[in-house]
């Protein structure tokens, strides 16, 4: 135990050091943090209060669904917290120098693999803290519960998200051990299995669509009974709903549901702290052994064809842009993270057609529809570009000098940087919402403005990423998974959901008018769109213009 | 103190150490010598315990080292050759934090850590954040702090890397003081005008495997042709020449 406490210690020093540093450097920049995750959060919290305003005119049928959300949404996060729960885990417990560090001291390996797993718990959890809690605590006012809500919320968060933690540690453990010449395999396996559960989940939510928008009372039951999946009472999902539920009014429950959480999450922590005891260093020594030396041609068919697809780029820029495509692929944890993302949502946008809509010939429908689609996919990509995009610089770390060194302009490199993130995001976004347009069968003009949307939010999306990735790089770590934890990461994703959300709903007020509430008539309709694309265009294009500047001017101050 | 039995490692299917066999006693510094990619950090890491060899076995203090590993580190020390440090912390605060793992006395520590502020005259910055440092400046806080639990086997990989001829003086004095208290230095170092100076014995890798061992004396009267007579650089470069034939 003495043990534990001098490390957890040390990296709580750690932590407050660089706090207080930051309050005492950059007052500027925590403030612009704070304020803008404040209004992010604000914004969450009165969207999802409304929301249940919203279906409290739905009576019983609200609170149904109010509850089939709740588990839906531990579930969902169950398994966002088990992957990147692992994939943090191994690369913390296996590749970092801190790990191999605490090896050389007299630390047993059980305690090693408790103490980074914690680690990647605060990393890997703060997302649910800040989108999760937005949603619960309007619940609690909702039903006007009473503190021990609260209290309860509180332990049930904080136990909820440590059953991932130490199912990813294990994972990553046994893994490591037994099959750590394996890596790929046991990957692309995974991707299998997780897209598998997705498409079985996309597949069962889109064949009810129509009936949740509509509300049919009889289809209620049958769109229930398909979402119990993630209502089995064997889930951990299933206990913390219970218990946060129950919570909410008298709170029977839940001390049951809670001790049983608790137990299970003293079980498995024995489990792994035992198991990490017995293979975690054994494993270590595997992973660091296995790495084998394959030869890669100077020249592969791949530089070919990308520099002559890059032709309009200078060669500096286009051999950095190639340098950062190449990186990024022979990373499969870091990509395929990405695969599974847009992967489901193509198979969702192309399984819409197949639903039993009734309406979607109908304007209305379409339009929702077709704007649900647009918003689900620019969000994906904004968690993508802050996942992806922003780090670009800080893992170019303290090898930065290299390419500063380089007979290149910075601003090249920031161009280069900057033509890699609209190209990526133009690629995957784009299909995307010709896609979901085309099953939707939505009009040709409603299409061409869905792309231009999309166009000018991949604009916006990647000059912010890449312009934060210069303003605030880390090249202390070399882990993108955390560096985009930190401060850069945190501005990042709210500047770009900030972004998103601006232009979605300016660009959808006309059609909600016109579609939804039928207020205005068609030549109304037509002058506000036209009105809305029109600041939306200027909007973008002031975003972009700023960012890069930004950008522009802070890679010339970037010192190493 | 440390004994090395046929030792071999293999990455995945390359060969990086062959059949290593060595043995070093009480107070003795060692030094590790040998062209780049040889297999000295490889060995190095295989007896901090951070790597298992493929095959041999490794035993320090009279305990194989793969069933007693938490034994053994508490009386070791390691220094990699690229040392981490927690750099958001002070020297201070890092050196607390060492003594806090080796369950050092207070009053132990204290006298310690003063003992190395002077010695490597690191009183002006131990209170800054490890960040600010200069390489010198880390690596003289990395060794303090593997000093600081009275170590019976001091293993370094490319100990002098970075700093100044006056430290590398005090560090030189400081390992020949250490090995007088019975301390044993096993050291994997590129200056071989050190090792020659300072080792008591001095093992020659060249991929993989062990091509010569014994003081310098020794090694010089290995390779009597050596025209210049000379020094530790001519007689490896010999070595490792003849090798490649
Ligand atoms: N993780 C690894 N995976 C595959 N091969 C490795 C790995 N680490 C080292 N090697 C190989 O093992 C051999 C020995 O490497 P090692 O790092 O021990 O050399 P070294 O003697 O320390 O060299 P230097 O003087 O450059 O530090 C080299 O041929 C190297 O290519
Ligand atoms: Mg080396």
């Amino acid at each position: 135990m003495p043990d534990l406490i001098a490390l957890y210690k040390s990296k709580l020093r750690g932590f407050l050091n660089q706090a207080s540093q930051q309050l005492y450097e950059n007052k500027l920049k925590v403030t612009v943090i704070s304020i803008s995750a404040i209004v992010l959060w604000a914004v969450i919290f009165i969207f999802f209060y409304r929301s249940l305003i919203f279906l409290r005119t739905f009576e019983e049928i609200g609170n149904i669904v109010v509850i089939y959300f709740l588990g839906l949404f531990f579930f969902a996060l169950g398994i966002m917290l088990v992957i990147s729960n692992a994939i943090i885990n191994y690369s913390s417990l296996y590749r970092s120098s801190e790990s191999a560090y605490l090896f050389s001291l007299p630390v047993p390996a059980g305690k090693i693999f408790i103490y980074r797993i914690t680690e990647s718990l605060l990393f890997s959890s703060w997302a649910f803290l800040f989108l999760g809690s937005p949603f619960l605590i309007a619940l609690g006012i909702h039903y006007s519960s009473g503190w021990t809500y609260y209290l309860y919320l509180v332990l049930f968060s904080a136990v909820f998200i440590i059953l991932p933690a130490l199912v990813g540690g294990l994972i990553s453990i046994i893994i490591a051990r037994f099959l750590p010449h394996r890596q790929k395999t046991v990957l692309i396996l995974s991707i299998a299995v997780i897209f598998l559960i997705g498409v079985c989940f996309v597949s069962e939510i889109t064949r009810l669509e129509g009936r949740t928008i509509t509300f049919i009372i009889s289809g209620m039951k049958d769109f229930l009974e398909r979402l119990s999946f993630a209502q089995n009472p064997i889930l951990p999902s299933h206990w913390i709903t219970r218990g946060i539920l129950s919570a909410t009014s008298d709170a029977s429950e839940s001390p049951f549901f809670f001790l049983l959480l608790l137990s299970w999450a003293l079980f498995l922590g024995l489990l792994s702290y035992q198991t990490a005891s017995l293979f975690y260093l054994d494993g270590y020594s595997l992973v660091a052994s296995s790495t084998r030396s394959k030869n890669y041609p100077a020249v592969s068919y791949f530089d070919r064809v990308s520099s002559i697809i890059l032709r309009f780029l200078s060669p500096a820029s286009r051999l950095i842009v190639i340098k950062d495509i190449k990186t990024l692929f022979r990373d499969p944890s870091q990509w395929s993270q990405m695969l599974i993302f847009f992967g489901l949502l193509t198979i969702y946008f192309i399984n819409i057609k197949n639903v039993p809509y009734i309406n979607l010939r109908e304007g209305m429908w379409q339009y929702l529809v077709s704007s649900l689609n647009l918003l689900a996919t620019t969000l994906t990509l904004a968690t993508f570009t802050t996942r992806f995009i922003y780090p670009q610089i800080s893992l170019e770390g303290r090898k930065f000098w290299i390419i500063g060194m380089m007979p290149i302009r910075r601003k090249e490199i920031f161009y280069s940087k900057f033509i890699f993130a609209l190209s990526g995001a133009i690629i995957i976004t784009l299909p995307l919402i010709f896609i979901s347009s085309y099953q939707v069968e939505v009009p040709s003009g409603m299409m061409f403005q869905q792309l231009y949307f999309g166009l000018i939010i991949c604009l916006g999306l990647s000059s912010i990423a890449v312009s934060v990735g210069v303003l605030y790089p880390n090249f202390k770590e070399d882990n993108p998974s955390k560096i985009i934890s930190g401060f850069g990461g945190t501005l990042c994703l709210v500047l770009s959901l900030l972004y998103l959300l601006t232009i979605v709903v300016i660009g959808s007020i006309p059609g909600h008018l016109y579609y939804v509430l039928g207020r205005i008539n068609s030549n109304t309709f037509s002058i506000l769109q036209i009105i809305s694309t029109v600041l939306i265009s200027f909007g973008a294009v002031i975003v972009t213009i700023i960012s890069i500047r930004f950008g522009l001017k802070s890679i010339e101050r970037i010192e190493i | 103190m440390l004994e090395l039995k046929e030792v071999t490692k293999y990455y995945g299917n390359k060969l990086a150490v062959e059949r290593l066999t060595l043995h070093i006693p009480d107070g003795t510094l060692f030094a590790f010598i040998g062209p780049n990619g040889a297999g000295k950090t490889t060995t190095v890491k295989m007896l901090a315990g951070l790597l298992k060899p493929s095959s041999g076995e490794i035993i320090i203090n009279g305990k194989n080292i793969i069933n007693n590993s938490l034994e053994i580190k508490k009386i070791i020390s390691y220094i990699p050759d690229q040392p981490f440090l927690y750099e958001k912390l002070s020297g201070k605060e890092f050196l607390n934090f060492i003594g806090q793992i080796y369950h050092l006395p207070e009053e132990t520590l204290e006298s310690q850590i003063a003992r190395y502020v002077e010695l490597f005259q690191m009183s002006e910055y131990i209170h800054q954040l490890i960040e600010s440092y200069s390489l010198g400046m880390k690596q003289k806080l990395v060794i303090a702090s593997s000093l600081l639990h009275h170590p019976r086997l001091l293993i370094v990989d490319e100990p002098l890397v970075g700093l100044d001829p006056a430290n590398v003086r005090i560090v030189k004095q400081l390992f020949r003081q250490l090995v007088k208290e019975g301390i044993t230095i096993f050291m994997s170092t590129h200056i071989l005008s050190i090792a020659e100076e300072i080792a008591d014995m001095i093992g020659v890798i060249h991929q993989g495997r062990l091509i010569a061992q014994g003081s310098f004396s020794q090694l010089k009267s290995l390779k009597k042709t050596s025209p210049s007579g000379g020094n530790l650089e001519d007689v490896f470069l010999l070595l490792c020449e003849e090798c490649q034939t």
